[in-house]
């Protein structure tokens, strides 16, 4: 009887302490979306979800031979690598695939045959993006990786859709770029929907601010990367004040700045590149302006903390990419890529790399066949939960990264990490 | 007794009324709203050809029936189907690239018109002119879909819809900066008689009136791309991939669904609900009252109220049709099929139908 | 009487005065004349040049004259009446044949090209080039009764047997016009080759032709293919577009009576190898096109020069109702070649392929179906047989009169005066030697040849060593204005342009004497009319993208805000009117094979005309000037541009019109200067 009692009181507790191992699987929403926030909520089931499954790609292409006698295996970078303010962040994703390559290339490449980088600036006349890929797939680029800025990741994506080639995007956080039910590519970083939702639960609910008013970029940047912020805030209660934009290239805010100041928010959300965020906290300060300031990840850069000085003292972002995680294999990275390019590897480059080694892995999974290499990254097997330098990928339906990211704060001048509170 | 004779007497008519409009349809939903619409023809004796057999490449993108002649735009090249044979026209003849993705018939001049990879290439009585972006007006070299409205070409870039005069010479460009789009995406353009619509990639439904020049725009109303809300609020989704128009009916095609507008009221139709193969439309092509759905697992057909999908067995030859009205379904084997599920363009002339897929070119013929 | 007085020491102090001046001013004068002819002899005759450097105004009606210049005529089916288009005079003129007389001067529009007539010739249809329609003219009244609008610069027509559509050749927009003659309507335009110009239907009425002068866009460097285009008539489409290798200037067309041969005439440039050879033959060679219409026809070309002989600049081509001759107008050495057809059939059926093929290149086989050259007045163009084919009738078009010439006995055996002026005016003359091949070496080649009317041929010229210093040739309208000259900007005047220098580098002959000299000039100087500019400026009100593109010409910041030097703004080095400077410039385009030079700045009026462009013809669109020539910005700020703004700016060049326009309406210009947000 003893026995019994004891069985079941322990059965009991563990099914006290361990509630998950009787509870039913719940339903992640789509995007890690809070119940609170999910679009309509409240009010009305959607009729369709259009990313519950991944989309199959059903075309032909899985049969052809792989072809004979190559002398490199070609793999396309496409990023802003002349002409453009992205140019810093260009580069570090440039080296970060660099790297990656290299690696393979020392272990043997593929069957022997060392893995290319073919070189693509997407910075140029008019939709060059696209004409780039077109040149990449000319060229006979097995999958390519890029780009950052998001209307070139956009355009190059359906280029990829319609040639059918692999496309890892390792840099661009615009949510919708895996909305597009395109089975042609995968994200292997959070995006800003990730972010914004991390920024909504730390200045509204571990803040407890409610008036936010919101500076940002007068481009697609901008406009997309804030969208998630503003929606969330408005669904938990707090719509954002004031939405002001500014062009890329401003260096006076004040017209913006003199609009906020007028509202008295709690705190001051800025989104854009990192030398106008700068600007704009400069400015604030200088106005007088001394609420709590956040801003996109793009201020995570030597660039801003530059610019800002002390005035950088606090501001808090999101990253998808903590420097200082404790996993090995940043480390080795990190010393690696220092030592190769002389420069601290940042986001950009980080990311690169993972996305880089993803693509060398699928192509030597797949073998030279397109379509089975679209088939290895997008399987949600192979890669599903890959551990980067970055930390561990998580494949959503549309194949976007929903894994963790951090929250970074500067604070003595420098930019330090720590996890979010939204899981 | 006499109000009572009166009263019985309205009725009556009232009544009779109601059911002579029911016979004719007044109140279905159809083209127009006032007659049933036309029957979906039923095509079969499927003939495929790909790299095997005559075209340059297995991957064909596009289809248009010219007279007696049948052009394919294919992965490797231009192909030209006369009297039963093959010829491929590649760069090497002029081709502005060899990737061609769009293919349309000016009326108007018997030109053809050719949206590649690397600009626009007008083939005339044999001979290439191309227009790319360096050398012309045109937007971007990568050309999504081209169409012929009279002396007007169309064309859907990369960087916006070009308009091309073919008299006054003149290149237009519509982007976000002159038209209602965030981004100067465009994959699919048609024209009515009076409106030209252009799908915008992530902007939905693009519309001008030809003779004021202004745009208005269709957007899904929910805002949002991970859902759609109410399916006959507005497009399904605002990444829209081709449009069509035909019989005084828009179609949408989307990578989420098919949306129909008929200048008043959307309605959106889907794989669970309706007889659609597959939610992901490559392209489409409204041919009178109906349309022809090119899908990643078949190719649809719908005139509003029925459906007939062609599918190809996965192992084989064979196929099946599948007949669709309201939740009545009837699935019928074929000998014959479609040379593959993944299907990217369509042509109808006639009783023929010819179909571009992954993995080659199927002709049909009208059997019903 | 004191008066009287004064006068002497007046007069004596002119006379000392002019005594004293006299000598510094001829010695100024000799000076200067010297400067502008770049030799020491030229006369001292101050007025052979300022006299006639006026292009209007009281002097210029005094010392000019309105020719008729007839260039095209066709003759009733009875042969009794015929219709000659006068050019310059803006008229058909109704001649009766059998009196040699004018009998009705009907006004058309501006420069009228080609005349038709319906098949019971109750009708005449009139091509205005400059007008943009057709008149059409009822020949019982001799009225102009209606005007049908066509595409840019109607020239060459063709009426369908059944008179129910006219095929209109628009030589500016280089498509042909469908003309629905019942509702009166252009039911249809299909592109054509480049500058096409001649029309003819085929006797079985089945096929329109289309020849075309300037050669279809190149790759840089490899020589012209010029189109003649083929019209179905039943189909209403274009069928064919047969290439011609290595000829241009295609002007005309015309069929054997079986319809199995269309013959063409053409010319055969020798462009891309150095002007040196034209002492072997080797610049300019004139001869035919055959079209052997059958399945598998093939295509020949034969020259009409011979050896130490060149017949430059042929014009029309007319065969006699029995398919024995055809003859062609030699319009720059004032001669009508006369071709045996069956010689020349012999000739293709007894000859190799492979010989075929050489002698497209061969001066020595012309005497094997050339029977006979025929002298003519001056300029030589259009022609037009008796409905019998016994009388040829000459369009002699410097000479304001109509040749005849007997087809039997192949002599000239009489001439129809058109009554134009009778004085002929130092322009005139100057028109005259501007059209002859007669100073250039063994004739081979006329100012007009490369400079057809006056305008340029398309194509790029290898002056010196092979492969060296590669030009495009430039425009004459609107020339006269703006010196320095050539790219180089070594010639100060036209004088010296077209003096020594031009007869040592080009003709490699004798000079022009200075009388002819000063003519010449003259002509270049004050009659050549620039084109209206009726395609992209019809009414000088510029179209919502033309004005986006003034507003970029005229800007002066890019973009980004930031101000543009003023030394890399559009209108800085292209001010109106005439959208030169006439400043030396360096753009960024010279070529590895070029000597180093700046380039001078061209004139800009009516440069929709002038493709390829830049020194060198290296762009063959006016997008690639930037899209391709300008990377580093120094042809203009432009990188900074979205491409519908440089979509803009190219439609604001293609608006930009003759420059007398800009002359008369200089407010065009100040309200140009606008600031570009």
């Amino acid at each position: 009887m003893k026995t019994r009692l004891f069985i079941l009181s322990a059965f009991s507790l563990v099914l006290i302490l361990f509630p998950e191992t009787y509870g039913q699987d719940q339903k992640q929403n789509y995007g890690r979306t809070p119940d609170e926030m999910v679009p309509f909520g409240r009010f009305q089931k959607a009729y369709v979800n259009f990313f519950d499954t991944p989309q199959e790609f059903t075309g032909a292409g899985r049969e052809k031979p792989a072809p004979t006698n190559l002398k490199t295996i070609k793999i396309g970078v496409l990023g802003p690598f002349e002409g453009s303010p992205l140019v810093p962040q260009g580069r570090q994703m440039l080296q970060g695939t660099m790297l990656a390559l290299e690696e393979a290339n020392k272990k043997g490449g593929y069957h022997g045959i060392p893995f290319e980088i073919l070189v693509h600036n997407d910075v140029g006349l008019w939709g060059a993006a696209a004409n780039e890929v077109v040149k990449m797939n000319d060229a006979g680029a097995w999958a390519f990786l890029g780009t950052i800025d998001d209307i070139n990741s956009h355009v190059a994506l359906r280029v990829a859709l319609k040639l059918e080639i692999p496309m890892i995007n390792t840099s661009d956080p615009d949510p919708t770029f895996t909305e597009t039910r395109i089975p042609w590519m995968i994200r292997c970083m959070s995006d800003d929907r990730q972010s914004c939702y991390a920024l909504v639960n730390y200045v509204y609910e571990q803040k407890g601010y409610k008036r936010v008013a919101v500076i940002r970029a007068n481009n697609r940047y901008g406009r997309v990367g804030t969208a998630e912020f503003k929606d969330g805030a408005e669904r938990i209660g707090h719509p954002t004040i004031l939405e002001v934009r500014f062009d890329d290239g401003e260096t006076n805010f004040k017209t913006q700045l003199e609009r906020i100041k007028t509202l008295s928010p709690d705190a001051v959300l800025i989104w854009g590149n990192a030398t106008e965020s700068a600007l704009i906290l400069n400015q604030m300060r200088e106005m007088g302006m001394n609420q709590p300031a956040f801003a996109s990840d793009r201020v995570v850069s030597p660039e801003f903390l530059r610019i800002a000085g002390k005035n950088a003292e606090g501001i808090i972002t999101t990253c998808q990419y903590n420097p200082d995680a404790d996993i090995p294999e940043l480390k080795a990275f990190q010393q690696n890529y220092r030592k190769r390019f002389n420069q601290e590897p940042d986001v950009f480059a980080a990311h690169a790399y993972d996305g880089m080694n993803i693509t060398i892995e699928a192509i030597k999974k797949a073998g030279l066949n397109r379509a089975l290499i679209r088939d290895v990254l997008t399987d949600m097997k192979t890669f599903q939960g890959y551990q980067g330098i970055t930390g561990k990928i998580i494949f959503d339906a549309s194949w976007n990264d929903i894994g963790d990211i951090w929250q970074a704060e500067v604070k003595n001048g420098k930019f330090v990490f720590f996890p979010t509170a939204f899981k | 007794m006499k109000t009572t004779n009166l009263k019985h007497l309205l009725i009556t008519a009232l009544v009779f009324v109601f059911f002579w409009a029911a016979d004719f349809e007044i109140f279905c939903q159809g083209t127009g709203g006032s007659f049933k619409p036309a029957p979906v023809p039923t095509y079969g004796n499927w003939k495929s050809y790909s790299k095997k057999n005559g075209l340059p490449a297995d991957k064909a993108y596009c289809v248009r029936i010219d007279g007696n002649r049948v052009w394919v735009g294919t992965s490797a090249g231009l192909a030209l189907f006369e009297n039963g044979t093959w010829k491929t026209y590649t760069v090497d003849d002029g081709l502005a690239h060899n990737h061609v993705i769009s293919i349309d018939v000016s009326e108007l001049s018997g030109d053809l018109w050719i949206g590649t990879m690397g600009g626009v290439s007008q083939l005339s009585a044999g001979k290439f002119v191309t227009y790319t972006q360096f050398n012309s007006g045109l937007a971007n070299d990568v050309i999504y879909s081209i169409v012929c409205d009279g002396k007007d070409i169309w064309a859907a870039t990369g960087g916006g819809a070009s308009h091309y005069d073919t008299y006054t010479r003149e290149w237009e460009i519509y982007t976000e900066r002159n038209a209602p789009m965030h981004e100067p995406w465009t994959y699919g353009v048609c024209a009515s008689e009076e409106k030209v619509y252009i799908a915008a990639w992530g902007g939905g439904v693009i519309e001008q009136d030809k003779k004021t020049k202004r745009f208005r725009d269709h957007v899904d109303p929910d805002g949002e791309m991970e859902i759609d809300l109410f399916p006959d609020d507005g497009v399904v989704h605002d990444i829209t991939t081709a449009v069509s128009y035909a019989d005084d009916i828009l179609w949408v095609a989307t990578y989420f669904g098919l949306s129909r507008y008929d200048g008043t009221r959307w309605k959106g139709f889907f794989d669970h609900d309706s007889g659609l193969a597959s939610n992901f439309i490559n392209n489409l092509r409204a041919i009178g009252p109906v349309v022809f759905l090119c899908t990643d697992k078949g190719l649809s057909s719908f005139n509003g109220e029925s459906w007939v999908t062609y599918k190809k067995d996965e192992n084989g030859t064979s196929g099946k049709v599948i007949y669709r009205k309201g939740d009545d379904i009837t699935e019928n084997t074929a000998p014959t099929a479609i040379a593959h599920n993944f299907v990217i363009g369509v042509d109808v002339k006639g009783d023929d139908i010819w179909v571009a897929t992954s993995k080659g070119v199927s002709h049909g013929t009208k059997i019903k | 009487m004191k008066k009287y007085y004064l006068i002497i020491p007046i007069i004596g102090i002119l006379y000392l005065a002019g005594h004293l001046i006299s000598k510094p001013a001829k010695k100024w004068a000799r000076a200067h004349v010297n400067y502008i002819t770049e030799v020491d002899d030229h006369p001292l005759n101050c007025l052979n040049c300022h006299l006639y450097e006026k292009e209007e105004g009281p002097i210029y009606k005094i010392l000019n004259r309105q020719y008729i210049s007839p260039l095209n005529l066709t003759l009733s089916k009875e042969g009794n009446k015929m219709y000659v288009v006068g050019q310059e005079g803006n008229v058909l003129l109704e001649v009766d044949v059998t009196s040699g007389k004018v009998i009705h001067k009907i006004k058309v529009g501006e420069h009228p090209h080609s005349v038709v007539l319906n098949s019971n010739n109750t009708l005449a249809y009139v091509s205005n080039q400059w007008s943009d329609y057709i008149s059409v003219i009822d020949l019982g009244t001799s009225k102009e009764i209606d005007s049908l609008k066509t595409g840019n610069g109607p020239a060459g027509l063709a009426i369908s047997n059944d008179n129910n559509y006219l095929y209109v050749v628009n030589s500016f927009s280089s498509d042909i016009s469908v003309l629905d003659l019942n509702l009166k309507k252009e039911k249809k335009r299909l592109a054509a080759g480049n500058n096409p110009t001649c029309a003819k239907i085929s006797p079985d009425g089945n096929n329109v032709f289309v020849t075309s002068r300037r050669t279809l866009p190149m790759p840089y460097n490899t020589p012209p293919m010029t189109e003649l285009t083929v019209l179905n008539t039943n189909s209403q489409y274009v069928t064919d577009r047969i290439i011609f290798e290595k000829a241009y200037v295609m002007e005309n067309v015309a069929f054997t009576p079986s319809g199995d041969l269309a013959i063409a005439t053409l010319i055969r440039p020798k462009n891309l190898i150095p002007s040196i050879q034209v002492e072997k033959g080797w610049m300019m060679n004139h001869g035919i096109g055959i079209i052997e219409r059958k399945e598998g026809g093939r295509i020949f070309q034969f020259l009409l020069d011979e050896p130490n002989a060149y017949y430059s600049d042929p014009f029309d081509i007319a065969i006699t109702p029995d398919g024995k001759k055809a003859f062609i107008s030699n319009a720059g050495v004032n001669v009508i070649s006369v071709i045996d057809i069956d010689s020349l059939r012999d000739f293709i059926a007894n000859t190799s392929e492979d010989s075929l093929k050489m002698y497209a290149n061969h001066l020595g086989i012309s005497s094997k179906y050339v029977i006979t050259r025929i002298a003519t007045g001056a300029n030589p163009k259009g022609l037009s047989l008796s409905p019998d084919g016994k009388l040829l009738y000459v369009a002699e078009r410097l000479e304001d009169r109509i040749a005849i010439i007997n087809t039997d006995n192949l002599e000239v055996s009489g001439h129809i005066d058109l009554k134009g002026p009778s004085k002929i005016t130092m322009s005139r003359r100057g028109r005259r030697l501007f059209n002859n091949a007669g100073r250039t070496f063994e004739n081979q080649y006329s100012c007009y040849t490369c400079h057809p009317d006056a305008h340029e041929d398309g194509l790029v010229y290898n002056m010196a060593a092979i492969g060296r210093n590669i030009t495009n040739v430039q425009t004459l309208r609107d020339i006269g204005d703006t010196p320095p000259f050539k790219w180089n900007g070594k010639n100060q005047s036209i004088h010296k342009q077209d003096g020594m220098r031009f007869s040592k580098y080009l003709t490699r002959t004798e000079s022009f004497n200075y009388d002819d000299l000063d003519a010449l000039v003259c002509y270049i100087r004050t009659g050549i009319k620039d084109i209206p500019n009726l395609m992209y400026n019809p009414d000088e009100n510029l179209t919502p993208a033309q004005q986006r593109g003034k507003a970029i010409f005229y800007r002066t910041h890019d973009n980004f805000g930031n101000e543009i030097p003023a030394s890399n703004r559009c209108y800085t080095c292209h001010p109106p009117p005439y959208f030169t400077n006439l400043q030396m410039a360096d753009v960024g385009t010279l070529a590895a094979t070029d000597d180093s030079m700046l380039f001078d700045t061209p004139q800009l009026n009516n440069i929709f005309a002038s493709s390829p462009y830049l020194h060198d013809g290296s762009a063959p669109t006016l997008e690639e000037i930037w899209t391709k020539f300008n990377p580093e910005d120094k042809h203009g700020v432009a990188n900074d541009m979205l491409k519908d703004q440089l979509n803009d700016l190219v439609e604001y060049l293609k608006s930009i019109r003759e420059a007398d326009y800009y002359v008369e309406n200089p407010e065009t210009a100040s309200d140009s200067l606008l600031s570009y947000h």
